[in-house]
């Protein structure tokens, strides 16, 4: 069987078995999550739309257990077949799919526009509370915050695709009281680094490694090193082993691989480069975050924004004079989760309402 | 002297399209990291510490010299983002350089040119490692030359090692003066 002959049959068995999982009764919603870093994102909306409607996920990774049970099934779907002869995209196209939610990873990892269905409509579920992504080829795209909005508007001044003010469920989610932990830590957050190769790993875990010495070196508190999650899978494993070989025998560092956000409990203050991590932490504990050394420039709404959340150090002395100041900043950082983020609270109930509206035109 | 510098270290100035010859990789890695002016500083940089003005006795540091093949919007941001920016003097290539104690390099191969010709050796600053192994007979020129710093911590201990003992320059000339077989 040759590869033209491998992908036809590969195309054949997948739609028929999702097939099998669509209702020919209620809507079938398909969230398509390629890459499971950002499941998190989703907070219970498929359960919510479960309520209703049949909802798929289609998934590319194993995804945990408790998540997997807000859908009506899942199934594991593949986009790609690579053999030695080469490689060719699979093509499956499902007019009975009424609507598919797809995570920003999608389209970064050159999966087509129109995978899985070309007449279902498609929305766009951003992962930054802030950042509006620079390709959007969907019907819908959820913006969590006014900034959002300000940002995609500036970025696609003609767009055609509707915005939904929706809020963001991960946040929502945040603000629920957790268990009672201990406020005993400064928290160090970068964003991805994507290296694949011996030299960028090394400049990488050397920079990170740098701030780490000099927190342990400057502070009395514990030191969290929470490493992106993409960490524990992908080409960045390399950097981060280098990371905690290097600190290996210091008692006083963690490194924070817990899930989701349990480690905002624990945090006094956290410093990011520019992560937007930044604000689904500070929003939700009204605790400040420090950027530290980011580039100033107007198409990073992270940084941008960034005083409104706590500070920006561009250097080491100006990162002790903050940590030694330790300043209530919980009112200001109120004041602009009001102003700024959508639907606070009841984001998924507004994102259920917004879906319901475009299946029942 | 001056003549003879130039014609030595041609191959070593700066050039303005070195990141377009990176891989695909490291042109994404650039991308990545373009956020964050201090990393990028770490991509390509050669601190070259000048001890003239350093004196225990007055308190003075030295100035840093400060070879960037970072794009010069990058190089110029990290030198702001540091509140003694008035030592920091940009360079180009490695001229003119005889009164300097030492270079500090992530990995560039350019430690070679600074240590033989000007007699004084690099400290190769890699936070990112707990040591390097260089016994190695491959590694025979970088026992001569480096020393090897990494953290923070270290890489202070070695540059003030540097302005105060010649003692490993004597090394490098020592070894510049034997013959091969």
């Amino acid at each position: 069987m040759n590869l033209k002959q491998q992908v036809r049959k590969i195309e054949i068995d997948l739609t028929n078995n999702i097939k099998k999982l669509l209702s020919p009764t209620k809507k079938n919603i398909v969230i398509f999550l390629p890459i499971g870093t950002y499941y998190k994102q989703l907070g219970n909306l498929p359960k919510k739309l479960s309520q209703k409607h049949n909802v798929v996920l289609a998934k590319m990774t194993p995804m945990p257990i408790d998540f997997e049970s807000q859908f009506s099934s899942n199934i594991s779907v593949g986009w790609l077949v690579r053999t030695t002869d080469g490689e060719m995209p699979i093509h499956i196209d499902l007019k009975e799919i009424d609507i598919i939610i797809e995570m920003d990873s999608s389209h970064l990892i050159g999966i087509e526009d129109d995978f899985l269905s070309k007449t279902a409509k498609r929305i766009f579920m951003p992962h930054s509370m802030l950042q509006a992504p620079k390709v959007s080829p969907h019907d819908y795209v959820i913006a969590p915050s006014k900034i959002f909005v300000e940002c995609y508007k500036r970025i696609h001044p003609n767009h055609i695709n509707q915005l939904i003010y929706g809020g963001y469920p991960k946040f929502d989610i945040s603000l629920t009281p957790s268990l009672a932990r201990a406020i005993d830590r400064i928290t160090y957050a970068p964003t991805l680094r994507i290296v694949d190769f011996m030299f960028a790993s090394s400049v990488c875990a050397g920079y990170d490694a740098n701030i780490l010495e000099w927190l342990l070196n400057n502070t009395d508190e514990k030191i969290a090193y929470r490493p992106h999650p993409s960490a524990y899978s992908k080409e960045i494993t390399e950097m981060y082993g280098m990371l905690k070989s290097r600190f290996v025998s210091e008692s006083r560092l963690i490194f924070d691989e817990s899930p989701g956000d349990r480690f905002y409990a624990q945090t006094r203050i956290l410093i990011t480069d520019c992560s937007t991590t930044a604000y689904t932490f500070s929003l939700s504990t009204l605790r400040p975050s420090i950027f530290f050394a980011p580039l100033e420039s107007d198409d990073i709404e992270m940084v941008k924004h960034a005083h409104r959340i706590g500070y920006v150090a561009k250097n080491f002395r100006e990162l002790k004079r903050i940590l030694e100041k330790n300043e209530d900043k919980s009112q200001e950082i109120a004041a602009f989760r009001e102003e700024c983020v959508f639907n606070i609270g009841r984001s998924e109930e507004a994102i259920c309402e917004a879906i319901d509206s475009i299946l029942t035109p | 002297m001056e003549k003879k510098e130039s014609e030595g270290l041609q191959g070593i100035r700066r050039s303005g399209q070195e990141r377009d010859l990176l891989p695909g990789s490291a042109k994404e890695t650039w991308r990545l990291l373009r956020f964050c002016q201090t990393a990028v500083s770490f991509w390509s940089v050669c601190l070259i510490w000048r001890p003239m003005s350093f004196s225990e006795e007055t308190g003075r540091r030295a100035d840093i010299l400060y070879l960037s093949k970072n794009p010069q919007n990058i190089t110029q941001a990290t030198i702001n983002a540091l509140e003694d920016r008035n030592r920091i003097v940009l360079i180009d290539s490695l001229q003119n350089l005889q009164d300097t104690c030492c270079l500090v390099t992530t990995t560039s191969h350019i430690a070679y040119a600074y240590a033989f010709y000007y007699q004084k050796p690099a400290i190769f600053f890699m936070p990112s490692f707990n040591s390097i192994d260089i016994d190695a007979p491959q590694f025979i020129m970088l026992q001569i030359i480096a020393l090897f710093a990494h953290s923070l911590e270290s890489l202070k201990e070695q540059v003030l090692f540097c302005m105060r003992d010649s003692s490993k320059g004597e090394e490098i000339a020592e070894f510049l003066g034997r013959s091969l077989i």
